[in-house]
């Protein structure tokens, strides 16, 4: 996996590469937009990590680009202002994730995480979670060596889930990802699978969090965790 | 020079002399009216004297007025007053009648009225010189009593009374209204500039004025200008400040996190977990001098109040929060449903990040902390928590910049609620702090004002 940070800051820029480079990705920097540019042109990249406030090319321009150049590389905007409108723009350029500097370690590798695996799941059809893996193609689970057994549902339930790590999913928005066209499931049915799917989860220290009056939370692997 | 009410001076003015002038106009008029009448009665007078003057005869060459007592009665009575007659020579000598005055000294051929008193009485007295033929000349002298005269006199003044002093009232309820009507300008004027928000630094509007006062406007208006461009400058750079302090912030915080993660002495890992600390400190007070600065008034431009759903706030809060609550091994919970407003999105954002943040920060581990938003009278947001809570006494004063409850844990700057308070007070809303219904804890609650229409400066 290939990382481009686009950031002017060095201490900061230096910190994120050393951050990143320890799970084992390939970290590239550059100072500025144009660089940035040329990077993107020689290389293929799995995440790009774009500061906004560049000198000269701002981030939003670099963005621009790229997108214009038919990249589809996740792309994960920093900045120091947090205006609504420059999270709008940035959304509707084609920004993945945004970050409102300064903010903990932890949280920028957990969204590095995840924005790495939906790009990587829109490759493959590969979800994993500690020894948890799901063929989405083949529709096999496995914890570990053993097959697990899910009913239609769950899986649903599950792969929603998976694809989603570390994020809080609110019970409605479980509710419509599983139901079918013709059929609408309760939120208690929710519930009966997620209490069904935690029994089964036991084994492998798989943790799905009730998040009270909201929803529900799959926490990351701890091994992830660096 | 003493400061006076322009009311006063004018209505001070006008009423004053307005009220002389009445009273002078009134004095004369009454006057006129008492000459016109003692005229009319003097002339009166004259019947009694010219009827009395036919019956004076010459006998012996005298003058002697021979007055039968049926003439006396017919020409000597009156309905109100006595009437009093005396025919004297010209030598003095009293030649008839039943009243005794003396001759005035200058008399002529025309007959002299005059004032003066008979039996204890004031008495109207008229003389008239006669020549009678073969008697040579006489004096005739007629008077009445005053009753008539006083009583038409009373009524004159009765008369003239009443419509004088509802001519008076009426010039003092005009003079008043009419002074009202010409300062209304300036009251409404006055109004609308005690009505303004403190954060409305927009111009007074000029058209409005009177002339005479649009200078005052403008010279306000200019005073504002000038007050708005250095709030703006004042907002700008504290913004700056704080933008240009995030990024160095950041990149500092990362290197510490990162060093942390190495194999170190429990010295070396203290001192990095100070620095660690100081710094996220640091950075979230550059954060919230920012969105304090965002709160001021001029900062915000009116349209940025659209309609949202709290709903929708609290879940985009709660992707934030729920992790940070699992660190901290607090039970953040929701009891959230579409709630309405118009507001400032970033700024409806960062109060309820304050919240959820102040009850994280004061709660222990174990503890829960819940977040509820609904509509009752108006649309309203909860952040409750069963942690160490805020006694009474402090309840007014956590709300002051800067203040933090002595002895408290969580390392806050002490600008959450002064920010909390600051946002409610933009968008109308009551902030009320509590004691959760279970006891324990703290349950602050934000009531947004029923209708859209609050103040969008």
């Amino acid at each position: 996996m290939r990382i481009l940070i686009v950031e002017d800051d060095e201490l900061l820029a230096a910190g994120l590469a050393i951050s990143l480079a320890l799970p084992g990705y390939a970290v590239d920097r550059a100072v500025s937009g144009e660089k940035a540019l040329l990077s993107l042109g020689t290389e293929n990249y799995d995440l790009v990590v774009l500061d906004i406030g560049l000198p000269g090319l701002d981030g939003f321009a670099v963005l621009r680009k790229l997108r214009e150049r038919g990249l589809t590389v996740p792309v994960l905007i920093l900045t120091a202002r947090d205006a609504v409108a420059d999270r709008v723009s940035g959304l509707d350029l084609g920004a993945d994730d945004y970050m409102v500097k300064p903010f903990a370690l932890g949280e920028f590798e957990a969204r590095v995480r995840a924005l790495l695996r939906r790009g990587h799941h829109a490759q493959s059809a590969k979800l994993s979670c500690g020894r948890l893996t799901m063929d989405t193609l083949a529709h096999r689970a496995w914890l570990g060596d053993t097959q697990l057994g899910l009913t239609a549902r769950e899986w649903g339930v599950l792969e929603y889930l998976l694809m989603r790590q570390g994020q809080v999913l609110s019970k409605d928005k479980i509710m419509q990802a599983v139901c079918n066209w013709d059929e609408e499931i309760s939120a208690n049915a929710v519930e009966v699978y997620m209490s069904r799917l935690r029994a089964k989860l036991e084994p492998a220290d798989i943790k799905i969090r009730t998040v009270r009056g909201f929803g529900y939370l799959l926490e990351e692997a701890k091994s992830a965790h660096s | 020079m003493r400061t006076r009410s322009l009311r006063r001076l004018l209505l001070g003015w006008l009423l004053i002399p307005l009220l002389v002038l009445l009273a002078l106009g009134s004095v004369g008029t009454f006057f006129m009216a008492r000459n016109a009448a003692n005229d009319a009665y003097d002339k009166e007078l004259l019947d009694p004297m010219l009827a009395l003057a036919q019956y004076i005869r010459v006998i012996h060459g005298k003058p002697v007025l021979d007055l039968p007592a049926s003439a006396q009665n017919l020409l000597l009575v009156d309905a109100y007053d006595n009437i009093y007659y005396q025919l004297i020579a010209a030598d003095g000598t009293r030649l008839g009648g039943n009243l005794y005055l003396p001759i005035p000294a200058q008399i002529n051929d025309k007959p002299l009225f005059y004032n003066t008193a008979f039996r204890g009485r004031n008495i109207r007295a008229a003389t008239l010189k006669m020549h009678v033929n073969g008697g040579g000349s006489v004096y005739l002298q007629v008077a009445e009593t005053l009753d008539k005269r006083d009583h038409h006199l009373v009524g004159i003044l009765a008369e003239m009374l009443a419509p004088a002093v509802i001519i008076a009232l009426a010039a003092v309820l005009l003079v008043w209204f009419g002074v009202r009507r010409g300062l209304a300008p300036l009251q409404s004027l006055q109004k609308e500039i005690a009505a303004r928000s403190h954060r409305d630094l927009r111009p007074v509007p000029e058209h409005h004025a009177p002339d005479e006062v649009r200078p005052v406007v403008a010279s306000l208006n200019a005073l504002l200008a000038r007050l708005n461009d250095s709030m703006n400058g004042q907002q700008r750079f504290l913004a700056n400040a704080a933008h240009q302090l995030r990024t160095p912030l950041s990149g500092l915080q990362t290197q510490v996190e990162l060093a942390l993660r190495g194999t170190m002495t429990a010295e070396l890992r203290a001192t990095l977990t100070q620095l660690l600390d100081a710094t996220v400190r640091t950075a979230h007070l550059a954060n919230q001098l920012l969105t304090l600065a965002r709160a001021e008034p001029g900062a915000m431009s009116p349209d940025a109040m659209q309609p949202l759903d709290l709903h929708k706030v609290v879940e985009d809060a709660a992707q934030e929060w729920v992790p940070r609550a699992m660190v901290r091994q607090i039970d953040l919970g929701f009891d959230i449903e579409t709630t309405l407003l118009i507001g400032e999105p970033l700024l409806i954002r960062e109060l309820l990040a304050n919240l959820i943040d102040n009850a994280l920060r004061y709660t222990p581990a174990g503890g829960s902390v819940t977040v509820r938003c609904r509509t009752a009278d108006g649309p309203v947001l909860e952040v409750e928590d069963n942690g160490i809570g805020i006694p009474e006494s402090q309840r007014e004063k956590v709300l002051e910049r800067f203040h933090r409850v002595e002895g408290s844990p969580g390392g806050g700057c002490g600008l959450g609620l002064a920010i909390v308070q600051e946002i409610a007070r933009i968008h109308g809303a009551a902030l009320e702090i509590t004691a959760p219904p279970a006891g324990r804890g703290t349950l602050v609650r934000i009531s947004f004002p029923q209708s859209n229409t609050f103040s969008n400066t």
